[in-house]
């Protein structure tokens, strides 16, 4: 089986120059085409260690990450994200290729993969049992994210919960992305942890993609069942402090950070009863990554 | 008008003019409804007299009358009949 | 292909008839999920369009004169299979002149406002269109293109648009709106493909156009005489015939040999190559001259020829700006 790390510099920037270069994520098998010379360098430190191909052939997802025209490869020094010729974004910085690729993704999945249900939520997997960690941006759902899959836990998703018609979690397993001051917490707390290139100055500040663990990788096609939908918040100085959600409560705070559950119409009711009525779930206020994990573990442990 | 109940999930009210479809969830901590001609989904305390009231609003431009709904309601199975 | 697919907006129609064929079982698996979301937004836009009808109908409660559907709209109201997995971005209305400035007056008060437009786009909309600016909903974002005529009144093909406008009919089972004859429909789609001067949906317009001649013929056998007598009554005879001649190219549309073109013109062979595949990686060559030749072609039917370099001038310097989208 070929990975990106097994491919040279140069052939990987070949075969994405002439879109001969396929990536296996999980399920999805894309088709990656770009002509700047960063973005091979930077995918690998990434992706070094995913399935692909060099050679052409089927794929889910033709994405592109290129200059738009001629001024903005020269000039500006412009990208944009193409799917299927279609460009959702405005260009930004090259130097941030990368980010882009990544946002990019979440846009076409969270746009397109209607055959799954799709939850603004990290997913991860302990002990058997799937943990969704549902919040809105900026209340340290990756970071936390980041922390369980440092600590062990299985890596799934870190934005994108997809769940398929028998209720499994379908695994979509990315680079965590963190931002700003969430970067130095992660490092500090675990130095061998290797990122990508920091992306400063984007629309969301500085940026820092940390690779998803091998393990998480190597098991990128196991789903996983939903036991547990966990909201956390964190809150500066607060004490650890869970709370028991109604399925009610759960159900509509899900809905909330839902991409596509007004598509599916009746089928995504039916698919949402029938999580809040299998998993547990639960609030979560914490100040410190150490209390949370710990107390992620416990409820895991007692209540799977 | 026409009632079809599934004693677990959906109920359909049809109306020539109005379109009506629900779908209700019984949950811990109330009950679920799914309207699709809307596309909304609320979260009603387990009352029989709110689930009421939200059906008189919903319906309120076809011609249903209380106790269609009340019996409908009693059709669900969640709610003990007074 | 299912590439190419996404990008023509033909993924959702594909989706149909494969899954819905008896080929369905052979589908790798490694595609069926993207044909099956495909089908699922499918699904979710017609309950759209069907809520959003409702809406226009309540709106619209005070309205006496016909209100007549056009394009998509009306092929979802009406149950087509040109309707199945068919994405659109607007809802066509079409009413009589005087009525317009009424009608567009109700639906303000419904929430649908006419966007922002510089005042050379508004006065070329309400002088020389067959319809007023589009109008969007506040809330939901939906569009409603408000016509007054079937084509340009100042088209230089002299389409009686009238006639086929008042042999409308009201829609069985939702009376508030009306619709066009079967022969008027296929004739309006051939007209709306050729005479507009867009194709980035053209293959997916061509498409509709083979769907609703086989449809329509096999609810009657004598649709094609209906429909080639028709198309000489209303001057759209020519129209008629390159449409179906590009339907039969592209689709294989069991079309009569009494209709179709033998010797394509200069004109149907640029359409032909604008409508092919637009896939940045697969579009074939000349199509970005044959897309410009295309356009300047259409405009020059429309406009007199002093209006003809204003308003080419005037798209360039647009295009040069600076486009609006969405943030990551």
């Amino acid at each position: 089986m070929l990975t990106v790390q097994d491919v040279s510099g140069r052939d990987l920037a070949e075969a994405m120059r002439h879109g001969r270069f396929r990536l296996d994520i999980g399920r999805l098998r894309l088709k990656i085409k770009s002509d700047i010379p960063r973005f091979p360098v930077v995918f690998r430190t990434l992706y070094g260690r995913y399935s692909c191909a060099v050679n052409g052939g089927e794929y889910d997802f033709d994405i592109s990450i290129a200059p738009p025209n001629w001024l903005r490869r020269h000039i500006a020094c412009n990208i944009v994200f193409e799917l299927s010729g279609e460009r959702p974004f405005l260009p930004v910085d090259a130097g941030h290729a990368h980010a882009l690729f990544e946002w990019g993704l979440n846009w076409t999945i969270g746009s397109f993969a209607h055959n799954y249900l799709i939850l603004h939520s990290a997913v991860l997997e302990t002990r058997g049992a799937g943990v969704l960690l549902s919040a809105v941006s900026g209340s340290g759902k990756s970071t936390l994210a980041a922390e369980l899959a440092l600590s062990g836990w299985r890596l799934l998703s870190d934005e994108l919960a997809l769940l398929d018609e028998k209720l499994e979690l379908i695994p979509c397993v990315r680079p965590v992305s963190l931002k700003n001051s969430s970067i130095d917490l992660i490092q500090s707390r675990h130095p061998e942890a290797v990122f990508g290139p920091l992306a400063t100055n984007t629309h969301k500040g500085s940026i820092a993609h940390l690779p998803a663990p091998g393990d998480s990788i190597r098991r990128g096609s196991e789903s996983a069942m939903p036991y547990f939908i966990v909201f956390p918040k964190w809150i500066d100085g607060a004490p650890l402090r869970m709370r028991a959600v109604g399925q009610g409560q759960a159900a509509m705070r899900l809905i909330d950070q839902s991409f596509n559950y007004s598509t599916l119409g009746s089928s995504g009711f039916q698919r949402l009863a029938e999580l809040v009525g299998s998993a547990e779930a639960w609030e979560i206020e914490y100040s410190s990554l150490d209390e949370a994990r710990n107390a992620l573990d416990e409820l895991v442990e007692h209540h799977g | 008008m026409s009632f079809a109940n599934d004693s677990e999930t959906g109920v359909g009210i049809a109306n020539p003019n109005v379109f009506l479809h629900f779908s209700f969830r019984l949950v811990d901590d109330g009950v679920l409804v799914f309207d699709a001609a809307t596309g909304d989904t609320s979260l009603l305390p387990f009352e029989r007299l709110l689930v009421l009231d939200f059906l008189r609003k919903r319906t309120a431009e076809s011609s249903t009358k209380d106790c269609e709904l009340q019996g409908f309601i009693s059709r669900l199975g969640y709610f003990p009949d007074c | 292909m299912l590439a190419e697919a996404r990008h023509a907006g033909m993924l959702a129609r594909i989706a149909h008839w494969v899954l819905g064929s008896s080929i369905a079982g052979s589908v790798p698996p490694c595609h069926r999920g993207s044909l099956t979301a495909a089908l699922v937004h499918s699904a979710a836009f017609r309950r759209d369009v069907q809520r959003e009808l409702r809406s226009i109908s309540s709106a619209l409660a005070h309205v006496e004169a016909p209100i007549l559907l056009l394009n998509g709209a009306s092929y979802v109201a009406l149950g087509l299979p040109a309707a199945a997995g068919r994405i659109f971005s607007d809802i066509d209305l079409l009413v009589a002149d005087k009525q317009i400035r009424f009608v567009e007056s109700e639906l303000m008060l419904g929430g649908w406002i006419t966007g922002q437009l510089d005042a050379y786009d508004d006065r070329y909309y309400r002088q020389w269109s067959h319809e007023i600016p589009p109008m969007t909903h506040t809330h939901r974002g939906t569009t409603i293109d408000l016509h007054h005529s079937l084509v340009m009144p100042t088209c230089r093909i002299a389409v009686d648009s009238s006639r086929m406008v008042n042999d409308a009919v009201p829609i069985a089972g939702n009376e508030r709106f009306w619709r066009l004859r079967d022969e008027d429909i296929l004739l309006h789609a051939a007209a709306h493909l050729l005479l507009n001067g867009e194709f980035d949906r053209g293959l997916r317009d061509l498409c509709d156009i083979d769907l609703l001649f086989r449809h329509f013929s096999g609810v009657s056998a004598e649709f094609a005489e209906r429909l080639i007598a028709r198309s000489a009554e209303v001057g759209l005879d020519a129209i008629l015939r390159q449409a179906l001649y590009l339907a039969w190219r592209f689709f294989s549309t069991p079309v009569d040999d009494r209709l179709l073109q033998r010797e394509p013109t200069a004109f149907v062979k640029l359409v032909e190559k604008a409508v092919s595949s637009r896939h940045p990686d697969t579009r074939i060559r000349g199509q970005a001259m044959a897309d410009w030749l295309l356009m300047v072609r259409e405009l020059s039917l429309r406009l007199p020829p002093n209006l003809l370099l204003i308003h080419l001038v005037h798209k360039m310097w647009v295009g040069l700006q600076p486009v609006k989208r969405v943030q990551a």
